[in-house]
């Protein structure tokens, strides 16, 4: 069995071939800027291939492939009026732009394009990702160590393929700043925006699907990775009040969900989506969470309240990076293997439990900085100096006893913590 | 390969001894729990069986349940191959424009065999022995059904392609299994009234054995209060009518108490209100927990640790 698996991820890994020659065949001629398979991966889990969310944190929710395989719809959901989601998706477009992929935005005109987040300039922040996520593997059980070793040596070979001249594109996910504006490089193509529909028409989503559809055959023919977002899907700014209706809406899921599995070697779809207006509690939503792949709720907590928690144990050395802004829930978790509905992979150690999070259960919690987006796992800070790492796993519904995974973020917090509280007594 | 647990397993010894006509077994789930592995072990026992199969989902095309079939040991493509399996893909095309639909050479095999109920036993009836050879070298073993972006009344006529098959397979008296998944897809995005469908859901089971129905049962589509909409409405009358005239009922959920590592959820097996009582068999009432992982699926008692 692990003979098995190994050798189907190195056959897909033994460099991201199997998809860029049928292009290579195809294609060549008529997309010479856009190398088909720049920023696509083989799954870690299954080999199948997969693209970076722009948001380094998210791929690593997703199951144990370590990306977002292609052929899949990921529904963001906000339960508030923030607009986080917004900025994962955005995070989610510029990685595109910024790989060369076909980028379609739904709903939302130009401007919104305008405020894609550019990549962060800052030399070393992109190694500061490497390094930091090294010293924090460090402290992770040595088999992700490993993981992450691959991640580092398996994204270098598929950055060959490209020739960007703005950022080196040694990186299957990028960095980027939100105070920064991206300049959309010249060898990709600028979004393609598909206005949302008009108030009056009876059926609101034809007019997107109708676009959409040659978009995706062209795409098709020539292998360009197309990435789809609709931001705040039924938005009332945005849809006229008929589109709400299930039959329309779901019938428009459907349909995406349905070109995600036709065009699944291409495409995948981003959506988020406003849960005040749409509450998780109605069947609507419910219908739109069973047809995604995968569902993730962003729930904002009021700043302060978070900040209050963690001041109260370490005062002022922590910096606001490291006060949480919201809980990230995640309700449906991408299949790692297809077909089985097994959410989660033995080999980490987890198994399908259930809601997963990075690894079963675990609360998880986002962070919105000037810099970055990072979901991260989330325990309440100890007040009592126990001992080490261990005070803050307490409160985990499931205690993972099988690895020291809990600690990776925990464990460092409530190690600094520790250490402030030691001052303090 | 990965192992799974048999229907047996599940139901308990005498579950073989239900009627095996018209029989209804529902599944429910709800979000994030994926009944996938029970439907694998339900077409693993009939298809090893040499049961003929018809297998519908509004939710999945083919090559998801090739996928995870093909890690259950259950080679799927060779039963579409032998016939024996007929696969119904309700969902690629379901709602895509007719001009896309009509291109495709598969959903023009359709109109032929959409026949009314009783003129299509007629002709179907003289070439019994060959039928399921038949259906699988003449046209493409899987069906496809598309009711096209906007509803019309005529577009129903394409869910008839169900019915034609099993009619077509039942030919020569065998009554073939049917398996439906994501009918709720045709009652939320279709808009189709909910008697339709639990009338085409009885036409259906009159002529086949087991009816196998897969349908979510959050909490939050089955509690009505006064402000359900119908979406909601609908989905708890059709399951409920489903509940109170299946003869078992497996529901998955999570485990109550929070997620754990070694455990997916809770499969409840529930006694059904059908055609019980008549041939002595009886399907045990009982709860396991179950877990999923690479090495297949195991079904446990609580309490029993699943070492």
């Amino acid at each position: 069995m692990s003979f098995r698996k190994r050798s189907v991820v190195l056959n897909t890994s033994g460099g991201n071939n199997p998809t860029s020659n049928p292009t290579a065949s195809d294609a060549p001629p008529s997309t010479p800027p856009t190398p088909p398979a720049k920023g696509v991966r083989p799954s870690f889990l299954t080999g199948v291939p997969t693209t970076s969310t722009g948001t380094a944190s998210l791929d690593a929710l997703l199951s144990g492939h370590e990306g977002l395989p292609l052929g899949s719809m990921v529904l963001i959901e906000e339960s508030s009026t923030t607009d986080f989601a917004g900025a994962l998706l955005r995070y989610y477009a510029a990685e595109g732009i910024v790989q060369g992929h076909d980028v379609v935005v739904v709903g939302v005109g130009e401007a919104w394009g305008r405020e894609l987040p550019g990549l962060s300039d800052r030399k070393e922040d992109n190694e500061d990702i490497k390094r930091k996520g090294k010293e924090e593997r460090m402290k992770i059980a040595w088999r992700y160590e490993a993981l992450g070793n691959r991640r580092t040596t398996d994204s270098s070979p598929s950055l060959q393929m490209g020739t960007d001249a703005s950022e080196p594109i040694s990186l299957f996910c990028h960095t980027y700043d939100l105070t920064k504006r991206l300049t959309i490089p010249s060898s990709s193509k600028p979004p393609t925006y598909i206005p949302p529909p008009s108030p009056t028409s009876s059926s609101p989503f034809s007019s997107i699907l109708s676009t959409l559809y040659p978009l995706l055959s062209t795409a098709s023919s020539t292998n360009a990775i197309t990435r789809v977002i609709i931001p705040n899907l039924l938005s009332p700014l945005l849809y006229p009040p008929v589109s709400s209706h299930p039959t329309h809406l779901l019938q428009f899921i459907h349909t995406l969900r349905s070109l995600t599995r036709q065009y699944s070697h291409i495409l995948t779809i981003m959506i988020s989506f406003p849960l005040p207006l749409y509450p998780r509690t109605t069947g609507l939503t419910r219908h739109l969470e069973h047809l995604s792949d995968a569902t993730i709720e962003l729930h904002p907590i009021p700043t302060f309240l978070a900040r209050f928690e963690m001041t109260k144990s370490s005062s002022s050395s922590t910096s606001t990076d490291d006060i949480p802004q919201g809980l990230v829930k995640v309700w449906k978790a991408i299949e790692g293997k297809k077909g089985t509905g097994i959410v989660g992979s033995s080999s980490k150690g987890d198994g399908g439990g259930g809601v997963v999070g990075m690894e079963g259960g675990d609360d998880l919690a986002f962070m919105l900085t000037r810099r970055r987006m990072r979901i991260e796992r989330f325990s309440l800070p100890v007040d009592e100096g126990d001992d080490d790492g261990g005070g803050g796993e307490g409160g985990h519904k499931a205690h993972n006893p099988s690895s020291t995974v809990g600690e990776g973020v925990g464990g460092v917090e409530t190690g600094r913590k520790m250490h402030k509280v030691d001052l303090e007594f | 390969m990965s192992k799974l647990p048999t229907p047996t397993e599940i139901l308990g010894q005498s579950f073989q001894f239900l009627p095996q006509e018209s029989q209804l077994l529902l599944i429910t789930s709800v979000l994030g729990t994926s009944p996938s592995w029970l439907t694998y072990s339900l077409l693993h026992h009939s298809l090893t069986n040499g049961e003929n199969v018809v297998f519908v989902s509004f939710i999945n095309e083919f090559a998801y349940f090739r996928e995870g079939g093909k890690r259950h040991g259950l080679d799927l493509p060779s039963h579409l191959k032998k016939g024996t399996l007929t696969f119904i893909d309700g969902f690629s095309k379901l709602f895509l424009p007719s001009v896309a639909s009509q291109a495709q050479p598969i959903t023009s095999a359709l109109p032929p065999s959409r026949v009314g109920v009783i003129p299509s036993r007629g002709p179907i009836a003289p070439r019994q022995i060959p039928p399921p050879q038949s259906a699988a070298t003449s046209t493409d073993p899987i069906k496809y059904i598309s009711l096209g972006p906007s509803l019309s009344p005529s577009a129903l006529k394409q869910l008839d392609v169900i019915k034609s098959t099993l009619q077509r397979l039942g030919s020569n008296g065998v009554r073939p299994k049917l398996v439906i998944e994501g009918l709720e897809v045709l009652l939320a995005a279709a808009g189709i009234d909910v008697r339709v469908i639990e009338d085409m859901v009885y036409d259906l089971r009159e002529i086949s054995s087991t009816t196998t129905i897969l349908l979510p049962s959050d909490s939050v589509l089955l509690q009505t209060s006064p402000s359900s909409t119908p979406l909601e409405l609908s989905h708890a009358n059709l399951m409920i009518s489903l509940g109170h005239t299946a003869d078992a009922i497996l529901s998955l959920r999570f485990l109550d108490t929070g997620v754990a590592k070694d455990i997916s959820g809770v499969l409840k097996v529930t006694r059904g209100a059908g055609n019980l009582g008549e041939t002595g068999g009886v399907v045990e009432e009982k709860e396991m927990l179950y877990y999923e992982s690479d090495t297949g699926v195991r079904i446990f008692a609580r309490g029993s640790g699943g070492h």
